[in-house]
């Protein structure tokens, strides 16, 4: 768990607001799988709105 | 320093401070903040969110720094009318406030820049909408690293409002008592079981509560890691945060509060008549400003907003509130902001030296105070002698208007059902007698249909 903690680089002096160990550990245990569900969740709504616009567009064609 | 006020609430932030001079309030930016503030400009993030109405605009000014040695700039950020708190925004309030700090944070990502802090405080309502009064909230973004405000996000936001969604509304006010947000653990306990199978509070309540548990002790290893959280997973982060705030519901229907909008109290005769009175009040004195006591959902205090007069409706019921907000989103009101108050227990002043949060008599008064159907629950419910009302009123604005709602009233006659009559001084003629003291009564009018008197004051 030290390489974990190993946080000190992340930070510029401005720093002022406590982050708490455990809130930025949270954040890195949860990196990998908040990254996948975005991306997943990203290209998910890019294919439905492929498709809503290319069947709104051949339904405009039929009409 | 010394003909410069420091303001209280300010003193966290190394990057500056507000102070006031000559009733007016400015903000020093401090050197080490410089290049952070630059980027904030030079990045098009300021023009970007302040086109949106969702950054509070400011001026650069000329003016000597109360700390010269450490000053960058001073600027004089725009006038709010009042500030308010988060344990005086109903649901909704709490829940757009939360909303504009995530937009904002997805904007400053795109910019190369980061929310350092996501403080409820920072967030006020001006025209009816929420902005960020925060113009230092801003950081330059240092790739691969987690959110520094995530544990404060969810305190001042996540925890409140789940808890207000799943337990109980009233819960908001932990926020009175616990000035940087509610602690997880005290919320995760709080929170009913249902929500571990949440999979967003399941992480940022429940595991985050138990890693900050986990974690608090452990000693920090100055060497480098392999650890990373990159700007997807932060995006995701945010995300995955928004998500759970609009999930969140709460509606005033699920209380047993009732029916807000009607008044059984008063005949459709007396009610209209009322309205014209208190409209004719408000055109002979035309207010600059209007506290509406007692509000319930604002339809009175509709009477003074529509006139383009800037009105707090104040009231102590969170469905009330929540439902009068409701209704100025859905009508674009920009002069009526609801309020949560209990006018028997102010907001106090809390925080360091009792001065970071304002108590309500601390703050702006207003040039009018309304106080309809208000008294009896004052009197009766709180034991509040007339004198008591009248130093109230007086101390909060210039103008009083007042109905007096006699002993008779069946309202009043309800409170006094389950209670000995113990308030023999409850006569219109020891009310006029006592209000005299502290106010010229200019106007007195008996409301048809009923035995209700409106009074129109202005304190001597």
């Amino acid at each position: 768990m030290n390489a974990l903690l190993s946080l000190s680089h992340l930070f510029r002096g401005e720093a002022y607001l406590d982050p708490g160990s455990g809130s930025f550990i949270l954040q890195l245990i949860l990196a990998g799988l908040l990254g996948s569900l975005f991306v997943f969740r990203s290209s998910w709504s890019k294919i439905k709105t492929f498709f809503k616009e290319k069947f709104s567009r051949k339904q405009d064609k039929d009409e | 320093m010394s003909k410069y006020n420091r303001l209280g609430a300010s003193f966290r932030d190394p990057s500056g401070f507000l102070f006031s001079y000559k009733g007016e309030i400015y903000r020093q930016i401090n050197q080490s903040y410089q290049e952070d503030f630059n980027h904030l400009i030079e990045s098009g993030l300021y023009d970007n969110l302040v086109q949106s109405g969702m950054l509070i605009t400011h001026q650069e000014v000329d003016l000597e720094p109360p700390q010269r040695e450490v000053a960058y700039k001073i600027i004089k950020p725009q006038r709010l009318l009042f500030i308010s708190y988060p344990y005086e925004w109903c649901f909704s309030q709490l829940k757009d406030a939360a909303l504009l700090t995530l937009e904002i944070q997805k904007r400053a990502l795109k910019h190369g820049l980061s929310l350092k802090d996501s403080s409820a405080y920072n967030i006020q309502f001006h025209h009816g909408r929420p902005i960020l009064i925060d113009s230092l909230s801003f950081e330059r973004y240092i790739e691969e690293r987690p959110w520094v405000a995530y544990r404060q996000f969810c305190q001042h936001f996540l925890a409140p409002l789940s808890l207000m969604a799943f337990t109980d509304v009233r819960l908001s006010q932990l926020l009175r008592v616990q000035i940087d947000g509610i602690p997880l653990d005290l919320a995760s306990k709080l929170l009913p079981w249902k929500t571990w199978f949440n999979f967003s509070l399941l992480t940022n309540i429940h595991l985050h509560a138990a890693a900050q548990a986990r974690y608090a002790d452990e000693q920090i290893n100055l060497k480098s890691t392999e650890q990373k959280m990159g700007l997807t997973s932060l995006l995701g982060l945010i995300d995955s945060l928004e998500t759970s705030i609009r999930n969140l519901k709460w509606s005033p229907k699920d209380t047993t509060w009732g029916d807000y909008s009607s008044f059984h109290n008063y005949t459709p005769a007396a009610i209209d008549h009322k309205r014209q009175i208190l409209n004719d009040y408000l055109e002979k004195i035309h207010p600059t400003s209007v506290y509406d006591l007692g509000a319930n959902v604002g339809t009175f205090s509709r009477l003074a907003s529509t006139k383009g007069i800037p009105t707090l409706a104040f009231d102590f019921d969170p469905g009330a509130v929540e439902i009068n907000y409701l209704q100025c989103l859905q009508e674009g009101e920009t002069n009526l902001l609801p309020l949560l108050m209990d006018l028997t227990n102010p907001s106090p002043g809390i925080g360091w030296q009792n001065e970071e949060r304002l108590s309500l008599m601390a703050r702006s008064s207003a040039d009018a105070v309304l106080a309809l159907a208000l008294i009896h629950h004052l009197l009766i419910s709180n034991n509040l002698p007339f004198e008591h009302l009248a130093s109230f009123f007086a101390q909060l604005g210039r103008w009083l208007v007042i109905e007096y709602i006699p002993k008779s009233d069946p309202q009043a006659q309800k409170l006094l059902a389950s209670r000995e009559d113990i308030f023999l001084n409850y006569t219109p003629q020891v009310f006029e007698s006592v209000f005299s003291e502290r106010y010229k009564i200019h106007h007195s009018t008996e409301i048809h249909e009923s035995d209700r008197i409106l009074y129109l004051m202005e304190r001597k």
